[in-house]
């Protein structure tokens, strides 16, 4: 019976939070459809985004082609819609890492400071001394084009963010009386760093992330048309979106579907995060 | 031996960017088995750091003196050795269980965390103690605030929260920081009655570090009254409220007003400001404030003396010697 009340409670706060929070709410549902169509792009396509049809080149939107074909007869709905899954993972695993990473950084350093502070603190303004496209640009040219050193670029260049994002947010935490009270109890400085002081940080971090996927997957995007990130026949919405820069006044569906579908992912994103910000916001963090 | 926790002669500073900060000097004081030791002292008297250092919580340079706790000396003891002894035979109650309690943390996972971690219960066991603690510090319908987070608590409860967190593996001793502080009188009341059942119950001792005389009045066996970071009075709860025989003590008690005393008393209060920690005096710490002060008290520091058995006072107007001063001011030693 008390159990079938907690869950009756759980379901009016989860309903009255998206109630009261418009933007969390739109952006869950554009998201939503996204991750339907990067978790089922074959429910949505049903031709191909590789196979090539060279009698239908640069065909038009027709019935046949919804949103058209590219310079090699290849359906644009096909790759725009299989290309989510690609931009999604990019997006993902390129803020995961980093997110992950400069967390734990950003939590002992600030912890225990010291010498380990100083030094990783001083790295960081070093990092973040230079506009990250050039670094990453950088990075990827010595290690070359692919999308193996397009991730290995981005996770070197984005846990900075990150861990001095948490970093401020536990120099203050860690003075709080909580934090106090659980040293009293006789608890480890591990679990009173990820018990009771990490739960109380990372709100910050998760909606940085949330930009940050967003960020990731534009850079991915971006890295793909300047020809260092994914390589073809990879059907990834920044390349195809660079594949029809020359055909842009005699087909220019090839280049604004992706770029459209880039779009509105973007903003289901950006509304997640500010919703988010607001919903921690709410919460007190 | 009957002493649960000996303090000797403990000193105590903190190293900041203006120079050194002298917290505690040459503070000594004792905490009996089942007793209630009640420390007094203005805010930055140094009580809370000489408690916080006891259990190896702040930062600060121990520069002598000696804590044995239940027979072991705990002097040198390492964060890891202390681990052990924090939660699970010193418990501690902060004064504002809003900001001592975590925030995302829900209750009854509070109280069952500490139960898990020293007594090595499964977690089934750990929730069914959870509650019962709950019950026992009188918190209604503890199943329904086993899963609630603080902010749905009101102050009264947040508090009884803390005390049932503080007190979950029975220690041996409870220190309890200004607990009341942040409460309206009605709580204090009860809160207080509420340790003194506990205490009763768990057979544990309590310091109970405050500036209210009223609530040390009703519930200590002992004082030890701090100014500038020393002990200079300490006894028994009789012998500071009815033979206090320091001039802070008598101001403190004389400037709590009565009920009884005729409408147009006016308010006594102890003049002065208390001495900068970063620049101590010489002498007696309370020597700028003192109406009694001799030359003696400016360039040295008294002694502890005791006047009655269990009654030691830091004070020269104590002395043969001062006699004559006593006469002039109208001092009493009181006995």
């Amino acid at each position: 019976m008390q159990a079938e009340a907690v869950k009756a409670t759980r379901r009016r706060t989860v309903w009255n939070v998206l109630r009261r929070n418009l933007s969390l709410t739109a952006g869950c549902l554009i998201l939503l459809c996204v991750v339907f169509t990067a978790l089922f792009p074959g429910l949505i396509a049903s031709q191909s985004p590789t196979d090539q049809n060279l009698t239908a080149m640069l065909a038009a939107p027709s019935a046949q082609h919804i949103w058209g074909t590219d310079e090699l007869g290849r359906d644009i709905f096909a790759r725009v819609i299989w290309g989510t899954r690609y931009d999604l993972v990019i997006g993902l695993a390129a803020a995961s890492i980093p997110f992950v990473v400069g967390t734990l950084i950003g939590l002992f350093t600030a912890y225990f400071g010291g010498i380990l502070d100083t030094l990783f603190m001083r790295l960081v303004d070093v990092m973040m001394s230079f506009p990250v496209i050039v670094l990453i640009i950088a990075i990827v040219a010595v290690l070359g084009p692919g999308i193996g050193n397009m991730y290995l670029a981005m996770w070197l260049v984005g846990w900075t963010s990150y861990a001095r994002l948490v970093r401020s947010a536990v120099m203050v935490e860690k003075n709080a009386e909580y934090v106090q009270a659980a040293r009293t109890l006789g608890y480890s400085h591990l679990r009173i760093l990820f018990r009771h002081i990490l739960p109380n940080v990372i709100s910050g971090a998760i909606v940085y992330a949330v930009s940050d996927v967003l960020m990731c997957m534009l850079m991915g995007a971006g890295l793909s048309f300047l020809g260092v990130g994914v390589q073809p026949p990879t059907p990834e919405w920044g390349a195809i979106i660079s594949g029809g820069r020359s055909f842009l006044f005699n087909a220019p569906w090839i280049s604004i579907f992706p770029g459209v579908f880039l779009a509105v992912t973007g903003v289901g994103l950006s509304l997640l995060g500010d919703g988010l910000a607001k919903f921690f916001q709410v919460k007190g963090h | 031996m009957n002493e649960l926790l000996n303090v000797e002669h403990l000193s105590i500073s903190f190293h900041t960017y203006n120079g050194e900060v002298q917290a505690v000097r040459d503070a000594s004081f004792q905490l009996g088995r089942g007793e209630v030791l009640a420390v007094v002292g203005e805010s930055g008297s140094g009580k809370s750091v000489m408690m916080q250092t006891i259990l190896k919580l702040t930062p600060c340079e121990l520069k002598g003196g000696r804590i044995e706790f239940d027979g072991k000396d705990i002097t040198d003891y390492t964060d890891r050795q202390m681990q052990e002894i924090r939660g699970s035979q010193i418990g501690i109650i902060f004064q504002d269980a809003m900001t001592s309690l975590n925030p995302t943390m829900k209750i009854g996972r509070q109280i069952t965390e500490s139960l898990l971690r020293h007594q090595k219960l499964t977690r089934a066991e750990a929730k069914k103690k959870a509650l019962e603690l709950l019950r026992q510090v009188g918190i209604n319908n503890p199943e329904k605030r086993f899963h609630q987070y603080i902010h749905n608590l009101s102050g009264g409860m947040r508090q009884r929260v803390m005390i049932a967190i503080a007190l979950a593996c029975k220690p041996k001793m409870l220190i309890a920081d200004e607990p009341t502080t942040a409460l309206d009188v009605t709580i204090q009341a009860q809160i207080m009655d509420l340790l003194a059942q506990l205490r009763k119950e768990v057979g544990c001792s309590i310091v109970l570090i405050t500036h209210d005389l009223g609530v040390v009045a009703a519930n200590a066996d002992r004082i030890a009254v701090m100014y500038a970071g020393r002990v200079v009075e300490s006894g028994a709860s009789d012998q500071i409220f009815y033979h206090s025989s320091h001039p802070y003590t008598r101001g403190l008690l004389e400037s709590i007003p009565r009920l009884d005393a005729p409408h147009d008393t006016q308010l006594t209060y102890i003049g002065g400001t208390p001495p900068d920690a970063l620049n101590p005096a010489l002498g007696c710490a309370f020597s700028a404030r003192c109406k009694y002060a001799m030359r003696l008290c400016r360039t040295q520091a008294p002694d502890a003396r005791e006047i009655q058995p269990g009654h030691f006072c830091s004070c020269f107007l104590l002395d043969d010697a001062a006699k004559t001063v006593r006469e002039k001011t109208g001092w009493e030693v009181s006995l």
